[in-house]
């Protein structure tokens, strides 16, 4: 017999047993009883009917599926008997998986494994002495044919400005070596990566592949957008394919460059200047090669580009090697280690969150119990093995958490849903893709089996050890043992509790107080206006002139209190730190550099403690003079710091470089330079005319900026009509 | 109470499995004749709970060793589930058996050494 045919067998079973009984009746009444009589012995000697029931049925084998099965219909018939206690657990649970593995995805999306590529374990970042490279040495790493090296990739992130019509439109876009999406492994959603042919920087026509929201945005996701034509710094690109949807970029933390475009010298410049380069390099390893063994091949390849070019000294440094993810980015990154902790905090609170979400359900359960242990009294005194009831309990609780998780991961895609749609336009896109990876799914499912376990388990026992011994009407001591552990899991709640609200509360604290922490300069009315001139038609010394001219202009229209130029803004995306500056025979690991305009300190209001500004006439064939700030005189300099000198090494003037001696003319306060939870660190701002580089403009306007946008923004074009109106921000 | 009952059969098992096989080596039986048989040849001595049959009957059946067929008893006019020994069955029985010898005589070798010799 199958078990699908149980009926038939129950059936056949029951006349069986009938059939005996009646027999065995039939004989005892010959024997002289009465009905009743004879009924009753019959029953005596056949024993638990409803045991032998159960016992013969066992031997059917299915046996356990059957009662499994019957065991679900009855958890569902009794969460639906007691529908508010359902729902507050069912919620209580949803509320605690949803939390934590949101936070674990958003985790994840951002920190943990931020990059879209096959084998993201075998990439990693390689920095031969410099972390960015020229053109030149990467194309020298390429065809130096690496073993331990399958393919090697550069790229740059680069604002670019986008023609739409009439308006101009700054975006960010990665300026990458044709064969980054190949080694990448990453497949467009639409359309093609760029191809072989492609290889050859500046080929014509230009190609671009555009992300995907991007696509969204200005295409409004129109499926025939291949082959259309984009304008990007004044140059026609075609569009060759668009990006998956959730495709995490290799800057991580969810930053989305929105277009990608080949190396060309008309978005870059020469590309066989060697001074030029800012590339990024990712190398894909062979399969089976080891970090070390990577790190090692490197060594004699670099060595010989050192040979080739003795006078390039940018690449003197130590070789470096790192993943694309994890806390050795994040550091590399600049990302605060109290960042990283912080989040790791706030998935152990998720789980704290989820704990007491069991130990609530855990309490409930107990509670109801407690109310059915009457039932389960009737059932073990029918003859109910207590492994039997047990299981059912625990069944019951299977389903509560198969349901709550069910409802959780529902939580947990809505809230995804909601963050692909977040699209935060900073200077960078930043667009977050949680999606349920498989990780995820086994973090999930592992809270869903501890969630059964915790919250289904010791009700389980204690409501079976109960009601045993209510059987024997020991209800008093019964009900005190019940108690006690209704008091210990309030206890549990009211201590996780506690943790999460002075965590939470220290949280709060820790980011009010960064919200209201001193940049050291003002940030109020503060305007940054960044002017991209095509390099190819001005040269350094006409771009100085316009810049010169533009902040002439800018500073006489009304409303304007001061203007400025620095090539770095303070708290932006980019920073200029250089290492190896010799002063007073001590040597400055690391300095933010700044190069701006006389006037700078005044628009950003930091005021100047010693010395004096930069002056007009601190031209580029006067002696070289710079500002540090307080921390850097305080740390390195002596007497009164005026005066004293600092050698930087000039670049690509080889191992040992030359140094260029440069004279401290003033002393600024400390400000912060890359982020505001910074500790204080050395700074040094030089001359925008002995350093050149193009200024981004500062402007502090005395009425709310909105006002003087326009005017500015008509200064600008009336100085330059080619050059692509500016973008604002604050 | 549940308990007890699970162990006494556990410890019945292998012998009442045995003496189901034995009875029905005699023909034909439905389950009250098999009990009755088994507790009038041992003079009411193995007192077998009649219910607990049933679950060793269903068991031998599923090994194959019985088969079971509802028919019409020849004295009455009424149906009862009969069970028949199978090929299957008979060799098991004797495999039981001498199971079963051996273990009385290393039972009665422990119990009883001098009257070995």
């Amino acid at each position: 017999m199958r078990w699908w045919k149980k009926n038939d067998r129950e059936h056949d079973m029951e006349k069986e047993f009938a059939s005996h009984l009646e027999l065995e009746a039939e004989e005892q009444r010959a024997k002289g009883l009465s009905v009743e009589e004879a009924r009753y012995a019959a029953q005596r000697a056949f024993g638990n009917t409803a045991l032998m029931k159960e016992q013969t049925r066992e031997e059917w084998g299915w046996l356990k599926l059957e009662i499994a099965l019957k065991d679900v219909q009855y958890g569902i018939r009794g969460l639906f008997r007691s529908p508010i206690f359902t729902i507050v657990s069912v919620l209580s649970l949803a509320l605690g998986i949803g939390a934590t593995t949101g936070i674990f995805g958003t985790f994840e999306a951002v920190f943990l494994n931020a990059v879209t590529a096959r084998n993201l374990g075998q990439l990693e970042h390689i920095e031969p002495g410099d972390s960015n490279v020229s053109y030149r040495c990467f194309q020298y790493l390429s065809s130096a044919n690496i073993p331990t090296v399958e393919g090697l990739v550069a790229y740059f992130e680069s604002g670019l400005s986008l023609r739409s019509g009439t308006e101009m439109e700054r975006i960010t876009g990665d300026i990458v070596s044709p064969n980054f999406f190949a080694v990448l492994g990453v497949t467009p959603a639409m359309g093609r990566a760029f191809s072989e042919d492609e290889q050859q920087p500046g080929r014509q026509p230009h190609v671009a592949i555009v992300s995907h929201g991007f696509w969204q945005r200005k295409f409004d996701a129109r499926p025939d957008v291949l082959g259309k034509v984009i304008e990007l710094n004044r140059e026609v690109f075609t569009i060759v394919g668009v990006l998956p949807k959730n495709y995490r970029s290799v800057h991580g933390y969810g930053m989305s460059p929105e277009v990608y475009v080949p190396l060309s010298k008309e978005l870059v410049g020469d590309l066989n200047d060697p001074s030029l380069g800012s590339l990024n390099l990712i190398a894909r390893m062979q399969d089976g090669v080891t970090f070390s063994q990577l790190k090692a091949s490197l060594g004699p390849v670099v060595q010989s580009w050192r040979q080739l070019y003795p006078g390039d000294g940018r690449y003197a440094g130590k070789i470096d090697v790192y993943p694309l993810t994890g806390i050795e980015k994040m550091r590399r990154d600049g990302i605060p280690l109290e960042l990283t902790v912080f989040l790791l905090l706030l998935i152990l609170v998720a789980v704290l969150i989820l704990l007491i979400a069991c130990a609530n359900v855990a309490g409930l359960l107990v509670a109801r119990g407690a109310n059915r242990s009457r039932e389960i009294a009737v059932r073990l005194a029918l003859g109910a093995p207590r492994y039997r009831v047990i299981q059912q309990l625990l069944t019951e609780t299977a389903l509560l958490a198969f349901l709550g998780s069910c409802a959780g991961i529902a939580l947990y895609l809505a809230l995804a849903t909601a963050a692909e749609k977040l699209q935060i336009r900073e200077s960078v896109p930043f667009e977050l893709h949680l999606h349920l990876d498989r990780t995820l799914l086994y973090f999930s499912i592992g809270l869903v089996a501890l969630t059964t376990l915790l919250s289904g388990l010791v009700p389980a026992l204690q409501s079976s050890r109960n009601s045993w011994h209510l059987r024997s009407n020991q209800i008093g001591a019964e009900t005190y043992q019940r108690f006690s552990l209704r008091r210990a899991l309030v206890v549990g709640q009211f201590a996780l509790a506690f943790v999460l609200l002075v965590s939470a509360s220290l949280f709060l604290r820790g980011l009010a107080k960064n919200s209201h922490a001193d940049p050291g300069f003002n940030m109020q009315h503060l305007l940054t206006v960044e002017v991209t001139l095509n390099d190819a038609s001005y040269s350094a010394y006409r771009s100085e002139r316009y810049f010169e001219r533009a902040i002439n202009e800018i500073s006489r229209l009304q409303g304007i209190r001061s203007v400025a130029g620095a090539s770095t803004v303070p708290l932006g995306i980019e920073h200029w730190v250089i290492g190896s500056i010799r002063v007073n025979d001590r040597n400055v690991p690391r300095v933010f550099v700044n190069s701006v305009t006389p006037g700078y300190f005044q628009a950003m209001q930091i005021p100047l403690l010693k010395g004096r500004d930069f002056q007009a006439d601190d031209r580029a064939d006067s002696p070289p003079v710079a500002i540090v700030n307080q921390t850097f005189a305080n740390a390195y300099l002596k007497g009164d710091g005026l005066s004293n000198l600092v050698y930087v090494p000039i670049a690509g003037t080889g191992t040992p470089p030359t140094f260029l001696p440069i004279q401290i003319i003033g002393i600024a306060r400390d400000s912060k330079y890359g982020s505001l939870g910074e500790e204080a660190a050395p700074a040094l701002y030089w001359p925008v005319s002995q350093h050149y580089s193009p200024p981004t403009l500062m402007v502090d306007s005395a009425s709310a900026p909105a006002s003087v946008i326009t005017a500015i923004r008509q200064t600008l074009v009336s100085l330059e009509p080619r050059a692509p109106p500016p973008c604002q921000h604050l | 109470m549940a308990k007890d009952t699970r162990q006494r059969a556990n410890v019945l098992q292998g012998t009442l499995d045995m003496l189901i096989l034995r009875t029905l080596i005699l023909g034909p039986a439905h389950g009250h004749e098999i009990g009755k048989y088994i507790q009038r040849t041992t003079d009411d001595l193995l007192q077998v709970q009649h219910g607990s049959l049933y679950p060793a009957l269903h068991r031998l059946e599923r090994r194959g060793w019985l088969t079971a067929k509802w028919e019409t008893a020849q004295d009455r006019n009424r149906q009862f589930k009969y069970y028949r020994l199978t090929a299957a069955g008979r060799k098991q029985l004797s495999v039981e058996e001498s199971k079963w010898k051996q273990m009385a005589r290393a039972v009665a070798q422990v119990m009883w050494p001098a009257e070995e010799n």
